[in-house]
């Protein structure tokens, strides 16, 4: 892997490249417990 | 098999931009719950002394913001209130006492039974009837003249008890009953309840009988 190699799959596949940085992005956001919207915390009644 | 590397990198470079996006998501995450001091959902809230104390927001506006604060003047109102007349209601009810007082109902004469109770626990003389209209009252000595009153059962028809009587309404001599007239004779009469008796015997010309007997034996 080099420096051309990686500036052109960053140039040819950067809408999938940004897909899967959102898709990450969400990932870690929502990670934490209780996060997520509408996400139990496992307490009754909660 | 060129591809092959080629789709490694491919791998890696997708996996790689997943962690990071990972890692920008929770660095966003933690910097976005920092900014807004705000726990995360389900996480206890900690409470400080000031949070745990009730707040208590007064609702009266401070003496200083009161006495700094202009007052408020709608453009449109005079600043003086003006005088409005009473409306017709608070008139009535300010007129009301008079019109009480003048609507006071009259007192409601007594009930027949209620007067015959009275007049029989009355202890009234013998007969007391109505006294006659007008005034017919014969005028009245408070004492006798000199003292010594004239023997008025001399006249036929007055006894000791209508002697009394006559004495009590201030007749105590002949001349006085010679001096009624009919409207005087009717009063006692009707005072007395001798119903006409007094014209019946005829006082008044006894009573003069007797002044001329007197006066004979004065001149004598």
């Amino acid at each position: 892997m080099t420096w051309g190699s990686v500036t052109y799959l960053v140039g040819f596949y950067w809408p999938y490249l940004s897909a899967v940085l959102v898709i990450g992005f969400l990932t870690g956001w929502l990670s934490r417990p209780g996060s997520a919207p509408g996400q139990r915390t496992g307490k009754p009644y909660d | 098999m060129t591809s092959a590397p080629f789709i490694i990198e491919t791998a890696l470079l997708l996996l790689v931009t997943y962690v990071v996006g990972c890692v920008i998501g929770d660095l966003a995450r933690r910097w976005s719950l920092a900014e807004w001091k705000l726990p995360a959902i389900g996480q206890p809230i900690p409470l400080t002394p000031q949070a745990q104390m009730p707040v208590v927001v007064p609702d009266v506006v401070p003496a200083e913001m009161a006495a700094a604060a202009d007052p408020i003047v709608p453009p449109d109102l005079p600043p003086e209130p003006v005088e409005m007349p009473a409306p017709p209601i608070v008139e009535t009810l300010v007129q009301s006492p008079e019109s009480v007082a003048v609507t006071e109902p009259t007192p409601v004469p007594p009930r027949r039974k209620s007067v015959a109770r009275a007049k029989a626990t009355e202890p009234s003389a013998p007969e007391q009837p109505a006294e006659p209209e007008g005034d017919g009252r014969p005028q009245p000595l408070d004492s006798p003249r000199g003292g010594v009153k004239d023997n008025l059962k001399q006249i036929k028809g007055i006894g000791p008890k209508i002697e009394s009587t006559l004495n009590a309404l201030g007749v105590f001599h002949f001349d006085q009953i010679a001096a009624w007239d009919e409207s005087t004779s009717a009063w006692v009469d009707g005072h007395l309840g001798f119903k006409g008796r007094i014209a019946r015997e005829d006082w008044i010309a006894q009573a003069k009988a007797r002044l001329a007997e007197n006066a004979t034996k004065e001149s004598v």
